[in-house]
């Protein structure tokens, strides 16, 4: 999913590598494949890496036909209307965000991107600044950006790099709004208030509404397998759920391998 | 036959010569402060080995305030001359080529003791800078003369001289924050003499038959920054005072344009390079987000360059050259740009190392060689977690049987 993300065009080159190493592998790989515990009993080790599920961030009204998740948004390209509310500003959120008010990623075109950012010659310019400043193309949705922290949208973003996601959404007039408790959904919107109160309560109109509210270990297969009394490793998101962590994943798996 | 027949072909420096236009840019890992130099050695000759046709060192201190952070390493004592030598025995060893980068810090140091040519502070450090007096800054230029003829001590091919991404020596080159009135400061001419000055002695010092890279900043991309004219005076002077090759360097750490991260297109300030080519005769190497053979092969086909630097790309994969040179292209790790287990972690104080590849900064410690017994291992879920524990257990002979289920290879 994260390959949809204008700007994380590169993930499409780790997944080509995966398919190509997998294939120069002896990995027996079996696509599409419901695993049952049978399957696993004639092995000496089992890993389970079944990832994360959404969770279920239980707002009333959130069964409603204007409520999607972000899996819809990014793997089933789901249909969605031109004012839109994002609820979660963690990392997902932040890509859904950039996802829903960019036509064309301006990653896959230079002039483009260098329009963006207000990039120029230096020729023309000191320090190659354009003169006019950044241009960014106009937003394709308008989007409103919630979180229920009490802090900076994006705080909890790479160190290196989440300035150039608050920076990109505030380019793309995304509003961002923390702080506030989801009362309920419905037609017209979502209905917030702030603080432990529950003051100031509002509509944050909305023809859509994303849920992008964490994610929770899919543990179904380990619990499953444990309750049997089948000993299993559990790694990635299956173990611990934290958002944009690809890299403890991966880390989890290499040192379980090495160590079998 | 090969693919690559520009990125591939060698480069004759006259005194010694490159086997392939490939160097592995600098990155300073944190690795050299943990003082185990047998982890630092084979860090780098991982590299040699891979085929990189030029090493350079993460940025080394030439002194303590230039540092960029208290504690930065660098060739201060016979004791530390003799850890480095240990590295470059380990990368001659294996074939390869390896240059020290000396990074003066200047304002940029995170500390009080901090330096510059003027007073006035960077948004991006809580340390306002001490303004060097004519004598401070000949200690600064004797400084890095000194780490430079150590650098040779440790048998280095050869120093780079970082003098972009607005560090000490970018510092002097604009009135952004150069406001000296004395021969260092005021007019392109003034600001520009530190520069060369440091070039100039470091090549008196060293000989001729000594690699010497000039980072230079092609494209400040902060207000009141060089312009063209001055880039390309500074290249000339730089050439004429005694480099060897002039590195690209993009953009000031405070500037508000993303420069590497993985939404910056690939290639994307190749054009900036390809600006200075035929202005001096001495090569001249291009860098940031170029991370395929194709990518190299292109740039340097469309002359934007006569070597490219990678520097990200060779912690995702030691082996990058070689596997693109034996018709591997596409077993080639990506570094895809995410600045998560490299960028993030020398910000934050951490050891460097690669989401795609956690043998970064590792090799040592991880032992992944093949399984004594091999074992019927069942992984489930192809997410990066399942396909990386699969992988790596594959790739120890075990016995593997694969299971998922969805479409999406690689999870989410
Ligand atoms: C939009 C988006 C952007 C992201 N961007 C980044 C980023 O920039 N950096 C980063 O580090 N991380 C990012 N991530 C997070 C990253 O994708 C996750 O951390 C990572 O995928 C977790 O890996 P995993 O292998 O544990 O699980 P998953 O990737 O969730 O994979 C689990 C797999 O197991 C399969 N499975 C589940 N149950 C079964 C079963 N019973 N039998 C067989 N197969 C099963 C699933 O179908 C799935 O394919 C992003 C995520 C999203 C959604
Ligand atoms: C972890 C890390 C450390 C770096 N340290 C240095 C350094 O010490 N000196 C330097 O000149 N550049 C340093 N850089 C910048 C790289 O040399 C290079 O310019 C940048 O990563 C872009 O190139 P790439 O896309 O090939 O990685 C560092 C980069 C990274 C990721
Ligand atoms: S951590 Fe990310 S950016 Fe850094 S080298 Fe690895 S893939 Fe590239």
């Amino acid at each position: 999913m994260a390959k949809q993300v204008p700007g994380k065009e590169e993930f499409h080159g780790l997944v080509a590598w995966y398919e190509t190493m997998v294939e120069k592998s002896s990995i027996d790989l079996r696509l599409n494949t419901e695993v049952s515990e049978g399957d696993l009993l004639a092995t000496d080790e089992v890993i389970i890496a079944t990832g994360v599920t959404p969770r279920d961030p239980q707002i009333p009204g959130q069964d409603g036909p204007n409520v999607v998740t972000y899996i819809d948004v990014l793997r089933h390209g789901a249909p969605i209307g031109d004012k839109v509310a994002v609820i979660g500003a963690g990392g997902i959120g932040f890509d859904v965000s950039e996802f829903l008010v960019t036509q064309d990623s301006p990653t896959e075109d230079l002039e483009a991107w260098k329009a963006e950012w207000g990039v120029g010659d230096p020729s023309e310019t000191r320090g190659g600044l354009r003169p006019d400043g950044a241009q960014p193309e106009a937003p394709t949705r308008a989007v409103t950006l919630l979180q229920r922290k009490a802090e900076k949208p994006g705080r909890r973003l790479g160190k290196t790099t989440g300035w150039i996601h608050r920076a990109t959404l505030q380019m793309k007039n995304v509003q961002m709004v923390s702080g506030v408790n989801y009362e309920r959904i419905d037609a017209q919107g979502v209905h917030v208030s702030d603080g432990a109160n529950r003051e100031n309560l509002r509509l944050i109109e909305a023809d859509a509404i994303v849920l992008c509210a964490g994610q929770v270990p899919e543990r179904g297969l380990a619990d499953k397998l444990e309750a049997q009394g089948i000993a299993c490793h559990v790694i990635g998101g299956a173990d611990v759920a934290a958002e944009l962590d690809a890299k403890r994943a991966i880390a989890q798996g290499f040192e379980i391998a090495i160590k079998l | 036959m090969t693919s690559y027949p520009l990125l591939l072909s060698s480069l004759d420096l006259g005194f010694t010569t490159l086997k392939n236009r490939v160097l592995m840019g600098s990155m300073h890992t944190n690795l050299e402060e943990r003082g185990d130099w047998n982890r630092v050695a084979e860090f780098y000759a991982a590299r040699a080995r891979g085929g990189a046709g030029l090493i350079v060192t993460g940025g080394m201190s030439p002194n303590a305030e230039g540092g960029v952070f208290p504690g930065a390493g660098g060739l201060f004592t016979d004791k530390d001359i003799e850890n480095h030598q240990h590295v470059t025995g380990r990368v001659h060893a294996e074939g390869g080529k390896i240059v020290m980068q000396i990074l003066h810090a200047g304002r940029y140091a995170y500390s009080p003791d901090c330096v510059a040519p003027s007073a006035i502070k960077s948004p991006i450090s809580p340390f306002p800078p001490k303004e060097l007096d004519g004598a401070g800054i000949e200690k600064q230029i004797a400084d890095i003369v000194t780490s430079a003829t150590r650098a040779r001590q440790a048998g280095y091919d050869g120093v780079e001289i970082m003098g972009s991404e607005g560090y000490f020596l970018n510092q002097f080159l604009v009135t952004h924050t150069n406001k000296r009135e004395d021969e260092w400061g005021g007019s392109p001419e003034n600001r520009m003499r530190l520069p060369i000055e440091v070039v100039k002695r470091v090549r008196q010092a060293v000989g001729d038959d000594f690699i010497l890279i000039y980072r230079l900043s092609m494209i400040d991309l902060i207000p009141k920054g060089q312009n063209w004219e001055e880039v390309v005076t500074l290249a000339k002077a730089v050439e004429a005072a005694g480099a060897t090759i002039i590195n690209t360097g993009i953009g000031w750490h405070e500037a508000r344009i993303p420069t590497i991260a993985t939404s910056v297109p690939r290639r994307a300030f190749s054009w900036v390079t390809k600006k200075l080519m035929g202005e001096v005769s001495i090569p001249i190497i291009t860098s940031n987000r170029i991370n395929t053979p194709e990518v190299g092969e292109e740039v340097l086909s469309e002359g934007c360059a006569d070597m490219i630097s990678m520097a990200r790309p060779f912690l995702a994969d030691p082996d990058f050259v070689n596997k693109a040179a034996t018709g591997r292209s596409s077993e080639i790790a990506p570094c895809i740009a995410c600045n998560q287990a490299c960028l993030d972690h020398t910000f934050a104080g951490k050891l460097t190392t690669c989401l795609v590849n956690p043998q970064a900064c590792h090799e040592t410690e991880f032992d992944a060689s093949p399984a004594e017994s091999p074992k019927k291992i069942a992984v489930v879920g192809a997410g990066p977690a399942g396909l990386s524990a699969a992988l790596t257990a594959a790739g120890r002979g075990h016995w593997l049987r694969f299971l998922i289920v969805l479409i999406a290879l690689a999870g989410n």
